[in-house]
Order: C-alpha cells, then sequence, then structure tokens
C-alpha cells in the first residue's frame, strides 16, 4: 500500500467550499502525522479517513474516491457525512490537564460522556489560532440498518498538540460547544536554527563542511 | 403501594421498586400479585444465552430462542438482549416473573446492529403465527446525525401495523438522542407501544425526571425508569445500564401481568388497541417532569405503575 501525504490538499469532493484533508494531528502540515488516519492509496482507490471544511473538523469522513482513466479524474465513491451532533454523543463534562513540571508541556483533555446506537467514531483536532476544535463521532448506522436503544459511556483523554504553541491563553470546542480554555505559561517549544520549517533563527553554529 | 398482600421481593433495585408505586416514592421493595403467567413476551433482540447457569436460572425454564438471523443458538455475546430479557421478565430483575420469554436474535453477531428487514420479518411472522394478547418487544432504534434527519421506514411501520392488526402488542424503545418521536419509524404510529426514560434523581422530590436522553413528544405513551437500572448481562453478572431500551421491557412485562390479570381480554384481536388505551389510562398523570424537575414540556407526563 502507498502512503501518500496531503499536506494541505485542498480537492473538491462535493458542492462544499474547499475542503482540507488532513491527518489526526492538529494540522495538515504537523509533524506528527498518524497512520491510523492517514489517507490511503491501493488499486486505484483513494481512501481518506478525515475532510475538514473551513466551518468544522471532520465535516466529512471515510471518503473514498475511485481514479476514472476515461476522465482523468478522481470519482467520488462514497463519503460519511458527520455534521456536530449535540445529542450523540453528548459530552458531560470535560477535565483539563496541563501537566507543567516537565518541558515541554503537555495539554490533555478528559473527555466523559455516552453515546447511543452505533459505535464510537473518530475523534479529530484541528486548530485555528487559538482554538482548538474538536470532533468526537459516532459512526451513524448506515442505511437500512437498526441499533440497539442503550447508553454506551465512555471516557476518553485527547491530547492537544501543543508543542510549538507560544505562551499564551486557548481555547477548546468540542463538538460545536463544551468550551472551556487553558493556559501556556511559556513558549512551548525548544530552540530550533536554521532550514525552512518551522524556524525562523539562523544557526549561529559553525557548520563544517567537507574539504 | 397499591398491592397490599402480594409476593414482595426485597431490594429490587430502583426500577421495580418505583414501578409498584402510585406515589413517585421509593421504598426498596417490588410488591406483585401477578407474574405474566400464561403470557408469552417476544423479545426482538442481541439474543440469548440460556447455556449460561446463572441466565438460565433467571429465566427458571421460562426462556427460548425460536430464531437467529445470523443462523446460530441465539445466544447473547453482546449483552443487551439478556439485559432486556432480565428487565421484562426476570425473576429477580423483571417484572412479569412468570411470563414467557421468547428470544429472536434479530442483530449480526455479537454487535448490536440489525438490517430494519430482519426486523421486518420478525413482525410479518408475529403477525401470521402468533395469537392475540402476544407482546413484543423492539428496543432498537436509528442513530440519525441530528433531529432533523429521521429516519423513517415504511416497511417497518407496515409490519407492525400488520402485527399489531392481528392484536399483537408492539412495545417501542422511544430512543436515545432527545429528538421527537413523532418524527420517527416507528415511533411515530400509534399501532406501537412508545416508551420513554426516566430517572431516579428529583424522587426524593416527588417527581420522575425524565431522563435527559430520552426522547420525546406526545407520541410516547408513557414513561418508565431507564436510567441506571438493575439488569442481568449475558455473562450472567448484575449490571446497571441505561437507555430507553430497558423502559420498553418494563412496560412489556406490565402489559404480561396485566393480560394475565384480565383473563381473556387480550386475546382478542380488536382489543389491542383498546388495550393500550386501557394501560395509557391507568398511567399516573403528573409526576413526570422535565430533567430539572420543571414541568414536562413537549410530552404527556405519564408514568406507568404496574398495578396488578
Amino acid at each position: 500500500m502507498i502512503k501518500m501525504r496531503f499536506l494541505a490538499t485542498a480537492m473538491i469532493l462535493c458542492n462544499c467550499a474547499a475542503i482540507t484533508i488532513v491527518n489526526n494531528g492538529v494540522a495538515a502540515d504537523s509533524t506528527n502525522f498518524s497512520n491510523n488516519n492517514a489517507p490511503s492509496y491501493e488499486n486505484g482507490v483513494l481512501t481518506i479517513p478525515r475532510v475538514d471544511t473551513p466551518d468544522q473538523v471532520g465535516n466529512y469522513q471515510d471518503a473514498v474516491l475511485r481514479f476514472d482513466p476515461k476522465l482523468s479524474t478522481w470519482v467520488l465513491q462514497q463519503v460519511i457525512p458527520a455534521k456536530f451532533n449535540s445529542s450523540n454523543p453528548r459530552i458531560k463534562s470535560v477535565n483539563v490537564f496541563v501537566i507543567n513540571d516537565s518541558f515541554p508541556t503537555q495539554v490533555f483533555l478528559q473527555v466523559i460522556g455516552d453515546f447511543t446506537c452505533g459505535e464510537f467514531g473518530q475523534i479529530n483536532i484541528g486548530r485555528k489560532e487559538n482554538l482548538f476544535d474538536i470532533q468526537i463521532s459516532v459512526t451513524p448506522t448506515p442505511p437500512g440498518q437498526a441499533c440497539t436503544t442503550d447508553i454506551t459511556e465512555f471516557v476518553r483523554v485527547i491530547q492537544l498538540d501543543v508543542y510549538r504553541l507560544s505562551a499564551g491563553d486557548y481555547q477548546y470546542s468540542i463538538n460545536g460547544g463544551n468550551q472551556g480554555t487553558f493556559t501556556l505559561t511559556k513558549d512551548n517549544k525548544f530552540g530550533e536554527c536554521g532550514g525552512t520549517s518551522n524556524t525562523e533563527e539562523i544557526c549561529e553554529t559553525e557548520v563544517t563542511t567537507g574539504s | 403501594m397499591i398491592i397490599t398482600s402480594g409476593t414482595t421481593q426485597s431490594n429490587s433495585g430502583w426500577g421495580l421498586d418505583r414501578l409498584d408505586e402510585i406515589s413517585v416514592t421509593l421504598d426498596n421493595t417490588y410488591v406483585y400479585t401477578n407474574t405474566g403467567a400464561g403470557r408469552k413476551i417476544y423479545i426482538l433482540d442481541t439474543g440469548l444465552d440460556l447455556s449460561n447457569p446463572t441466565v438460565a436460572a433467571q429465566f427458571g425454564g421460562r426462556a427460548s430462542v425460536i430464531w437467529d438471523v445470523n443462523g446460530g443458538t441465539g445466544a447473547d455475546c453482546n449483552g443487551h438482549g439478556t439485559q432486556v430479557s432480565s428487565a421484562a421478565a426476570g425473576s429477580t430483575k423483571g417484572i412479569a416473573k412468570g411470563a414467557t420469554v421468547i428470544m429472536s436474535k434479530i442483530t449480526s453477531g455479537c454487535t448490536g446492529s440489525s438490517s430494519i428487514s430482519t426486523s421486518v420479518t420478525a413482525f410479518n411472522w408475529l403477525a401470521a403465527n402468533e395469537a392475540a394478547g402476544t407482546i413484543t418487544n423492539w428496543s432498537q432504534g436509528f442513530n440519525n446525525p441530528g433531529c432533523s434527519n429521521p429516519t423513517i421506514s415504511t416497511s417497518l411501520e407496515n409490519s407492525i401495523i400488520a402485527a399489531h392488526n392481528k392484536g399483537i402488542i408492539v412495545v417501542v424503545a422511544a430512543g436515545n438522542d432527545s429528538c421527537n418521536t413523532a418524527n420517527y419509524s416507528p415511533t411515530r404510529i400509534p399501532q406501537a407501544f412508545v416508551v420513554g426514560a426516566t430517572n431516579n434523581q428529583l424522587i426524593s422530590s416527588g417527581k420522575d425526571a425524565k431522563a435527559s436522553f430520552s426522547r420525546t413528544g406526545t407520541n410516547i405513551s408513557a414513561f418508565a425508569p431507564g436510567e441506571s437500572v438493575a439488569l442481568l448481562n449475558f455473562n450472567g453478572v448484575s449490571v446497571t445500564n441505561s437507555g430507553t431500551s430497558f423502559s420498553a421491557p418494563y412496560i412489556a412485562g406490565i402489559f404480561a401481568v396485566a393480560c394475565q390479570a384480565a383473563g381473556t381480554f387480550c386475546n382478542t384481536a380488536t382489543n389491542a388497541t383498546t388495550l393500550y388505551d386501557a394501560l395509557r389510562n391507568t398511567g399516573i398523570i403528573g409526576t413526570v417532569t422535565n430533567t430539572n424537575g420543571t414541568p414536562l414540556t413537549g410530552a404527556t407526563s405519564r408514568f406507568i405503575v404496574q398495578q396488578w
């Protein structure tokens, strides 16, 4: 299987606005690319687990596209709309853990809630400036299927990617609500220099080249 | 308490305890006279493992499996079917302690998912093969992305109507997404007796608070306990669980008890609708409130009590 990395690639899958395909990290250009939620390609079929739109992280899930050589284009085979649903799952409480006794600072959200009728789905995280936008989804019942009407409680601990973030106040929002804040008391990154990615400073260290 | 000369079960759990009280109170007992003996309750669900001695003992030889859509023995490897069955007719967890339980495993493997067509087959089979007065519990539903996209299945509704027209009493769970039952199949049709869920949070204040997850709407026939109620799991272990899934079988059990007490009344197909109305009319009006204790909005505040 060929793993493909999409870096802020814009595609048009439907009538919605431009969408961004991202991985399981904070943003498309995150360094902690997660294979378990990565787009993949095999035998002419492109599978994209998560698709963000400007208004919602994970707005579409499990998109499957097949390349049509006659049309020389990708044809959408299926996609699951995953609009935020305030009633399923239900978020009962969120506990914020900011781990400051080591560096870099780590931030975790412990989310307690329940859901009904279906399986626990994707957890997706996006960030726009100081707001972490989090989606916890329940896999919808496929057409023609019913499900048991009991309640399943859950506790999930979600790690926020706060590395390289500057000191300051940050917000989180889960499924369009359940908002809260936390604070990073200092810039949360080690010193870096040189190159072109994520660095602003020129390295002062003398670089030895071959003679 | 209205039954004063019956059998008393101590430490019954709050669900059973609440169901034998006219007033909103608890006394840690469930008192009953009739047991639903001679009545059949079909459970369309995830199965029942009668090879487990604790599960078998809960039903004392009154339970069987009639069908497994997977072609297996109908054993429960999910838990939901056993829990629902125990609420309906378990000897320690249920209402109708003498009723016959017939499990039809409609779900796929160990999942809680089932094809709607399987339920349609089951209801049509009941219409064709079972006698009036037979009770069926369907604690199933649909997962929709919000309340604005409800699932409608006319084939499911038609099969329930067919069963009801033959005198089958069809009890269904309202659903757990807080949406309006009037917009969903099969909770929107009067041939289904639709049960919402309450909790015990405000009983000390004399109120049956609607469980926050319970669907609402005037199509709800009645409310019954459905949050943190005591049940038996598929492995024989006692559990507490929540959902309108468990409110419905309490009412299925009450239908069995009521039909036993009513003699042959339930055995006439044309009486099924009358029976629905009769049970509704025995419900205690005004005790069910919104989750926060304010007067219930959007649904009839009717709590069914086991009076037989």
